[in-house]
């Protein structure tokens, strides 16, 4: 089967979750025997990114500053310095698409598959000139990223008019299955679930400290809750003032988090990291005494699997679709900051806790394989190539 | 001739309240009243009423020749005081003459495991509680979850029981069959064996769709019992209570079996006997030998639903360590929050092995996770600590 795929920029060059798990799903269904033609937008080109791309899988690259978590801010600020493209991030959006029509007409294909927002016209647009089945994955929305609260109308139209037009609709999780239904009317009916999963670590080195660390990594905006992850700290340092709290990760709410935490007087104790590499994204959960995911609204959560490969156990919002598929978490409500800094020290204080967590947690996880994801995934091609 | 030996365990806990790290050191109550009350009134009405009608009227029907033998702990006799009309239910029963109460720790607890005078001590309050309600004093021991091995066998006998209950495990049996009354290894103590398969045919298995022997008849059951003519004296159907109502619903026709049952082993020459009048009419064929403990849960038949994993293992050392700190205290609260913490439960719900055992250990489970009850369990422990540390002064 011939698979064109609109995708995202590959580790070592991704910003989030996306990056990763496109180059996963592509990787293993490149193994499954699928011919895949993959247009990325490319930014930095990386010499070891040709080196793990299989043979059955051809690559467009479109020169595009654009990354699935922009918004019109963060992309003006960009702007600056890629004069070339587009003058904002619409306008940038259409030239990507008008750049994948052109490669779109001269390539032949028998299902077209697309990841989140910024590819859906292009997507769309496959499907009406082919004429040939479209799958959307969903990874987030316009909704989760504004957290509900004055959304981008352009993005959300782009996605309800993506999601009217798919023959079918992957999510992450059932969760995110329950809020496109109800955040954009889709029919249930059309959408299919299939989880994210993580590949094991193999090296995996105790660093010695003296200090607890309890650990939050991600993109430091509104929907992943960094605010709450503060509040907590301040509370937690009020009866345990020797814990570090690490925030690591970039993002737009990244200054006011600072101001935050100089704010509770706790400036001292919560350290900013910015945007770390791979390697030491691996360093820093293995340093961790714990991960916690205070997501506002997480389709997935692939970081709450990274940490348990890690070994480090995780403490994630109940709004989050990665609970699905484990047993062994501690949970809170997002707005919970009293019984966030209740588990936090719980884990800080009762040894067996954090070992039964991450011991379990980590076999747990080590069980799930993105070729059993890719299975379901070819599956839902199936059920639409054959009919 | 067989001889059938029905027992029920009754039990049910006192939950904890939720309990923050930031509770310690406030006064909160331990015991979740209202949770406790809300389970208790769900079980009184789905079990409890509707199962003791129903054995109170075989007895008469029978004119006594069913018979059937209670434990019920302490704990749950002392919540039972707000529902009077299921105590009387009991006393009912026990007044035919044809039950039989059988004792046990008055807190359901492993304490056997960690001190051996606490032990005694909770064996103790467990008669004085039988004797005040129902003016009986038992003969026969069981202990909690069935956990026995030789070094309880002589305990219990100083004490002067005759006969103890325990798990007719395969381990311990190898190509025995429980179907006869035992000896415990060095001592005179009789041991009855629980007929696991048959037990469990009604406590798990009657609802079990996917069991090609579904539905249970009570004709049937009756016939695999009648099948042990030649091979055995005695069948040993020991299970929970709550087997009746709770974890086999109304709708499973549970009670229509317990109804039938009875009868249709009268009907084949089979008769039913109590655990005291077993150890009477049979003689011990053999010793044998519980070199570890043997329990009655899980396919492990061992204590590992308990103290499997750290977590378990750390909260029941924490608790046991205080012992003789808080017994100094004299202090009566302190020392029933104490025991009440002591409860098998608490340790029950800190299990993860579940996740890959089915749903048993998830019955009854008020939390949402076994590592949110450990952190609550912790919590207390801590206050306890607490309140110690202030006595102490």
């Amino acid at each position: 089967m011939k698979i064109l795929m609109l995708g995202w920029e590959f580790p070592p060059h991704n910003v989030g979750g996306l990056g990763r798990v496109c180059y996963e799903l592509t990787k293993s269904l490149a193994k499954h025997d699928m011919n895949i033609t993959l247009i990325l937008p490319v930014n930095i080109k990386s010499p070891e990114f040709m080196k793990i791309i299989p043979t059955n899988i051809e690559i467009k690259e479109i020169q595009s500053p654009l990354n699935p978590y922009m918004n019109q801010m963060t992309y003006q600020k960009l702007f600056k310095y890629f004069k070339l493209y587009g003058s904002n991030l619409y306008n940038e959006v259409e030239r990507y698409t008008n750049r994948c029509k052109n490669i779109i007409k001269d390539i032949n294909f028998d299902l077209i598959h697309a990841h989140d927002w910024m590819t859906f016209k292009a997507a769309v647009h496959a499907k009406q000139f082919s004429g040939k089945p479209l799958v959307l994955h969903v990874h987030t929305t316009e909704f989760e990223r504004s957290c509900g609260l004055g959304q981008n109308k352009y993005a959300y139209e782009i996605e309800k008019h993506g999601f009217e037009h798919a023959d079918l609709i992957i999510t992450v999780s059932n969760f995110e299955r329950e809020n496109i239904a109800k955040n954009y009317g889709v029919d249930r009916n059309k959408i299919r679930v299939v989880h994210n999963a993580t590949n094991p670590v193999k090296n995996k080195d105790k660093i010695k400290k003296n200090n607890k660390i309890v650990l939050y990594l991600g993109r430091i905006t509104l929907q992943k809750g960094p605010d709450y992850f503060i509040r907590a700290a301040k509370k937690v340092l009020s009866v345990h003032p020797d814990v570090t709290f690490v925030m690591a990760g970039d993002g737009e709410l990244l200054p006011d988090m600072i101001n935050l935490a100089c704010e509770l007087g706790i400036g001292d104790k919560v350290l900013f990291t910015g945007f770390l590499s791979e390697n030491d994204v691996y360093k820093i959960y293995q340093i961790a005494d714990l991960y916690v995911m205070p997501s506002v609204s997480e389709p997935f959560g692939l970081t709450a699997l990274e940490s348990l490969v890690n070994e480090t156990p995780i403490l994630i919002s109940k709004t989050s679709g990665v609970s699905e598929v484990l047993n062994h978490y501690l949970k809170v409500d997002f707005w919970d900051i009293d019984e966030m800094a209740n588990k936090i020290i719980s884990v800080l204080k009762y040894k067996p806790l954090g070992e039964c967590l991450a011991e379990n947690g980590c076999k747990e996880v080590n069980n799930l394989s993105w070729d059993a994801q890719t299975k379901k995934v070819i599956d839902i091609y199936k059920e639409l190539y054959q009919s | 001739m067989v001889s059938v030996c029905f027992y029920l365990h009754v039990h049910q806990p006192y939950r904890l309240n939720r309990f923050s790290v930031f509770d310690i050191g406030s006064n909160k109550d331990y015991f979740d009243r209202e949770k406790n009350k809300m389970y208790l009134d769900r079980i009184v009405n789905k079990s409890y009423l509707p199962t003791n009608r129903i054995l109170l009227d075989l007895i008469n029907r029978t004119n006594g020749k069913f018979k059937v033998s209670f434990s019920i702990t302490g704990v749950l006799l002392e919540q039972l005081a707000e529902y009077p009309e299921v105590l009387q239910s009991f006393k009912d029963i026990i007044n035919t003459g044809c039950a039989e109460l059988i004792g046990e720790t008055y807190y359901h607890s492993l304490v056997c495991i960690y001190s051996e005078k606490e032990f005694k001590r909770q064996i103790k309050m467990q008669e004085k509680k039988l004797e005040e309600i129902f003016g009986t004093k038992p003969k026969i021991f069981r202990n909690t979850e069935f956990v026995f091995q030789n070094e309880i066998a002589k305990l219990v006998e100083d004490m002067g029981y005759k006969g103890i209950l325990a798990e007719g495990a395969d381990k311990i049996l190898g190509w025995r069959s429980p179907c006869f009354l035992y000896k415990a290894k060095n001592s005179n103590m009789n041991l009855l064996l629980k007929h696991y398969k048959l037990s469990d045919d009604i406590a798990f298995r009657f609802s079990l769709r996917e069991w090609s022997e579904w539905p249970l008849t009570a004709d049937k059951f009756a016939s695999w019992i009648n099948n042990h003519n030649g091979s055995g004296q005695v069948v040993n159907l020991f299970m929970d209570y709550e087997t009746f109502g709770e974890h086999q619903w109304k709708e499973t026709g549970v009670f229509e079996f317990l109804k039938h049952f009875p009868k249709e082993v009268l009907k084949r020459g089979d008769a039913f006997l109590l655990p005291r009048e077993s150890i009477e009419k049979f003689k011990p064929v053999a010793e044998l030998d519980f070199p570890f403990p043997v329990s009655w849960a899980d396919t492990e038949r061992d204590l590992s639903a308990w103290l499997g994993n750290k977590m378990q293992q750390t909260a029941i050392k924490e608790i046991y360590s205080l012992e003789n700190d808080i017994l100094a205290t004299k202090d009566m609260k302190l020392i029933e929050s104490w025991r009440k913490l002591q409860i098998a439960d608490h340790f029950y719900y800190m299990c993860t092995k579940w996740f890959a055992d089915g749903d048993v250990h998830k019955y009854f489970n008020p939390y949402e996770s076994p590592y949110e009850a450990f952190i609550t369990f912790m919590n207390i422990v801590n206050d306890v600590k607490i309140k110690l540390e202030t006595l102490k002064r």
